[in-house]
């Protein structure tokens, strides 16, 4: 028995190894994971909830980007909604009403909005940087990464923003207001 | 033979003083204003008063337009706001927008008038506040809480769940200004970044906006973001600007070009230099004189004065001609010379003056100028060439000597055995040529008198369209006794004016009424303003149906009781606000009462506006097109001017009956003049489409100049030999005039061919006509 303890310790030691390693992760890693496509289309359905509503709002569509810059947010449910923004320009069309143009450069805060969700699906760090500050936690197979404004204006509309993935996908991405609201957009991946 | 020297001693000396004494007037105080709607008379009416202003001062013409090119876009954009901040810092220039201020208006907008939107929204009235009304509000608000920009919408939502402030935005930012990229604005292919700047000083004050434009480009071209651009510059300063430089360029070559030419005449004839100094003593004592008149009774004289007054003493030029033309080698000549011949010159200069003073009665303080600076010019001119010069003539002096080509005219014009009938003859003809052509006789259209180069008027329409600047022609003037009235028609009006721009007959337009309800609406609006029992009731209600929590309307609640407290606003509050740049160029506050404008954008159909107002009916609410405007205006002045110069004339011919001691020798003189002048005008209405104020002036001088001739004519059909000399003279004065002012014709712009083409046609003709109708006399 004393003979083998020695060995046991050992082999313990390497199989521990392995997932001590794989569980260290990097931002350039994830930001590299989710990223890979240069363009593509997932689902999503997002749920807010208001201090001053008494039941969530949802809303469910689609959401395509094309990289550099392109992002697009198509609600389909309840009613027809399309958001593009490219580059510095959003493009508005809803049911009913004239196209709106914006310019994201008049608005801090809607462009740091804007960059928290275009920014991990096109895979551009450095927007996400210009507005918050990143923070890592979990493991490759759960992951989240956390954006906290890094000024007032910024922090005067977004408390935090939590992303949560599973390897190379998104799956959700939650964000909280000053106020209380929470809005939280789930993404579905075909199988 | 002392008491002659003393007394010709005493002539130079009062002359030395009198020269002294203008110059010291001058050096000291002189300016010379060229803004030239400063030329444009003070109307009594309210309404002109108005137009006047606009056209001086208002918004359109204190904006300068920018345009950037050549680069790509980032460049551009880099170029606008760094040009931006540094131009802002310019004195005389009150504001530069580029697009990047949208965002702060907003931000100041709602920090001044959020708290009065219920004074302010057009949507107020009793149904508003239904549960009804209510209830769709609040499916609205979600739909805007669902979408992406609800972190934004919520603040605004629960204290205006009724979206008033969004539509008052709207109402307020209508415009539709130029596209933004990279955060400031581009033309429509994006080609160039568009910026406007304010001015201080107005389009038409061509000095400052000299200085200003200067002021431009050197600090355009000390950035370093912008190297490698292309600078274009925009709207009515720097079209001023540029008709301004195309006249005066043209003007410096060309007066250059003729002193040259006139002096070589001059020159080959007397063969005397001391001779050609003494002739240009009476002008240059004529000039000083009269300038010297005006500043010492205006303060100032007008640029445009100050050239047309000088163009008519162009006339004391041919006054030492006269003088010199008939002196011969007697050494006693000089003095006997000017006692033979000063009775007909003095009478010549007599006639003169009260052909140019007429126009001092004018309304017109441009007109009045150029009358006291004819009339004292001429004055001092003609006893500059009376007691001055003589003194300083050698005591032989040289004899007159006229190159062979000269002589043989000189045969020819001693044989010209013309009928009297002639003139006649030419006159006829040159009417008939004019009624054939169609043309009008007055050509009163304001903008042919200004030369703005065709490409830079394009250029500046373009930008103004890609700009969004209204329509700088067409106005609806509403006049009132008291800031009320004024609103309260305004707010009468607004409807057929949304009506026009539904038809399509025009893009759009300004009224003061958008933005300032007037009191008896704004009291009505408080009065819908339900209770807060009401109210509460009512939103809570609304809440349970649509998701919302009881209280979510708490600052809804209260706004709306804080506004019930608001007494009603007026203009002095709104100048107060971001609102007053708006404002002020919308509401004018005049001594008799007043106004407010109704600036249109885009008009489709011109004619649809004035017959939408005239069915009003309402003689407080007018149409007014600039242009029509001014050119009526233009009308009126040469109207006056002409009825003045026939007063003149009925003047003149009395005193020439007087002078010459026969009504039938002053009709001699007085008929080829005014054949002369006649076929003159119908050859230049031809020419020219139409006289324009330009023609007149200069008729009126080669009236003047005629006039002279005819009676050296008249005199000297008394003596062979004289006749002779009379010749001479008249023939170097006719010369000189034609060279002097013929070079004027070959200018590229329209002011300087009226004024060369009219005197050098009607000058040539004035000694033609004159010699037919003298020479009857001595055959």
């Amino acid at each position: 028995m004393p003979k083998a303890l020695p060995i046991f310790f050992l082999s313990a030691l390497g199989l521990l190894t392995p997932a001590f390693s794989q569980s260290v992760l990097s931002i350039e890693e994830v930001m590299a994971l989710i990223s890979g496509p240069s363009e593509g289309q997932v689902a999503f359905t997002e749920t807010k909830l208001m201090p001053f509503l008494k039941e969530p709002l949802e809303t469910s569509g689609l959401l395509c980007f094309r990289k550099p810059a392109f992002f697009s947010k198509q609600i389909q449910r309840p009613r027809s909604e399309q958001y593009d923004i490219d580059q510095d320009t959003v493009f508005i069309r809803r049911a009913g009403e004239e196209p709106l143009r914006l310019q994201l450069t008049d608005s801090k805060e809607l462009s740091a909005l804007t960059a928290a969700i275009r920014g991990p699906l096109l895979g551009d760090r450095a927007l996400l940087e210009r507005f918050f500050t990143l923070h890592l936690g979990g493991q490759i197979k759960r992951w989240t990464l956390i954006l906290s404004p890094k000024d007032a204006e910024v922090a005067s509309v977004i408390q935090e923003i939590k992303i949560q993935g599973q390897n190379d996908q998104i799956r959700e991405i939650l964000m909280r207001e000053p106020d209380g609201s929470l809005s939280t957009l789930r993404l579905k991946y075909h199988p | 033979m002392k008491a002659l020297f003393s007394s010709k001693r005493l002539g130079v000396v009062i002359w030395i003083f009198w020269m002294g004494f203008c110059l010291a007037l001058l050096f000291g105080d002189m300016r010379v204003i060229s803004d030239l709607t400063a030329f444009l008379p003070n109307n009594k009416s309210l309404m002109e008063q108005v137009l006047l202003r606009q056209m001086r001062e208002g918004p359109a013409s204190r904006m300068v337009l920018v345009g950037l090119g050549n680069q790509p876009e980032e460049s551009l954009a880099r170029c606008s706001k760094a040009l931006q901040s540094n131009l802002i810092k310019v004195h005389g220039i009150v504001g530069v927008e580029n697009g990047q201020q949208i965002p702060d208006v907003l931000h100041q907008l709602e920090s001044q008038l959020f708290h009065y939107q219920y004074l302010l929204s057009p949507d107020i009235d009793s149904d508003l506040f239904s549960r009804t009304s209510l209830g769709a509000a609040l499916s609205h608000d979600l739909d805007l809480l669902r979408s992406p920009a609800s972190s934004f919408e919520k603040k605004w939502l629960l204290q205006d769940p009724l979206g008033l402030w969004i539509h008052l935005l709207r109402d307020w930012l209508w415009q539709k200004g130029p596209d933004t990229r990279h955060g400031v604005w581009f033309s429509g292919d994006h080609s160039r970044a568009l910026l406007v700047i304010k001015t201080q000083a107005a389009g038409f004050d061509v000095d400052r906006q000299a200085t200003l434009e200067h002021a431009i480009e050197t600090a355009y071209s000390g950035l370093p973001d912008c190297h490698g651009s292309s600078l274009q510059l925009g709207g009515v300063g720097p079209l001023s600007l540029r008709a301004d430089e195309l006249t005066r360029g043209d003007a410096e070559v060309l007066s250059l070009l003729n002193t040259f030419m006139v002096l070589v005449l001059l020159f080959l004839v007397y063969r005397s230099p001391r001779l050609l100094i003494l002739g240009s003593l009476p002008l240059a004592t004529g000039l000083l004189t009269g300038v010297a008149v005006v500043i010492w009774f205006y303060g100032s004289v007008h640029a445009v004065s100050l050239a047309f007054g000088a163009t008519l003493l162009g006339v004391a030029a041919d006054y030492p001609n006269h003088f010199f033309s008939h002196l011969d080698a007697h050494p006693d000549s000089p003095e006997r010379t000017l006692r033979s011949i000063w009775p007909t010159l003095r009478l010549g200069i007599l006639t003169n003056i009260l052909g140019f003073s007429g126009m001092f009665f004018s309304g017109f303080e441009g007109l009045a100028q150029i009358a006291i600076l004819a009339s004292s010019g001429l004055a001092a001119a003609g006893m500059t060439t009376r007691y001055v010069v003589p003194s300083f003539l050698p005591k032989t002096p040289p004899r007159f000597c006229f190159p062979k080509g000269f002589s043989h005219l000189f045969e020819s014009m001693m044989g010209y055995q013309a009928a009297r009938w002639t003139p006649f003859l030419f006159l006829f003809g040159a009417i008939a040529v004019f009624m054939f052509s169609g043309a009008p006789l007055w050509n009163d259209d304001i903008e042919s008198l200004s030369p703005v180069p065709p490409k830079a008027k394009l250029a500046t329409e373009a930008m103004q369209i890609e700009m969004g600047v209204p329509d700088l022609r067409s106005l609806i003037l509403i006049q009132g006794q008291t800031e009320s009235e004024v609103l309260e028609r305004s707010e009468q009006l607004l409807p057929i004016l949304d009506r026009l721009v539904l038809e399509g007959k025009m893009g759009g337009y300004d009224a003061i009424s958008h933005y300032l309800p007037s009191q008896t609406t704004q009291i009505k609006r408080l009065k819908s303003l339900p209770n807060r029992q009401v109210l509460e009731s009512d939103i809570r209600w609304a809440s349970n149906q649509k998701g919302f929590t009881p209280n979510a309307f708490q600052a809804f609640l209260d706004l709306v009781d804080q506004s019930r407290q608001l007494s009603p606003i007026d203009s002095r509050f709104l100048a107060q606000t971001i609102l007053n740049d708006r404002v002020q160029n919308l509401l004018i506050h005049l001594d008799q009462g007043w106004v407010g404008l109704v600036p249109l954008y885009d008009i489709k159909d011109p004619k649809a506006i004035p017959e939408a107002i005239e069915q009003l009916n309402l003689p407080s609410i007018r149409y007014a097109d600039l242009k029509e405007a001014s050119s009526k205006m233009l009308a009126h002045y040469r109207l006056e001017a002409l009825s003045l110069l026939a007063l003149s004339g009925i003047l003149i011919y009395v005193v020439l009956s007087l002078g010459l001691g026969s009504s039938i020798k002053a009709l001699r003189v007085l008929v080829p003049m005014l054949l002369a002048s006649g076929t003159t005008a119908c050859v230049m209405a031809v020419l020219f489409s139409g006289l324009n104020l330009f023609h007149l002036v200069s008729l009126m001088l080669v009236m003047g100049l005629s006039l002279d001739q005819a009676l050296f004519f008249q005199r000297a059909s008394e003596h062979r030999e004289e006749r002779i000399r009379t010749m001479q003279s008249l023939l170097v004065c006719s010369l000189s005039s034609i060279l002097a002012f013929g070079s004027l014709a070959l200018s590229s712009t329209n002011v300087l061919k009226s004024i060369g083409g009219t005197i050098s046609i009607g000058a040539m003709l004035a000694i033609l006509f004159a010699a037919a109708w003298s020479s009857r006399a001595i055959r």
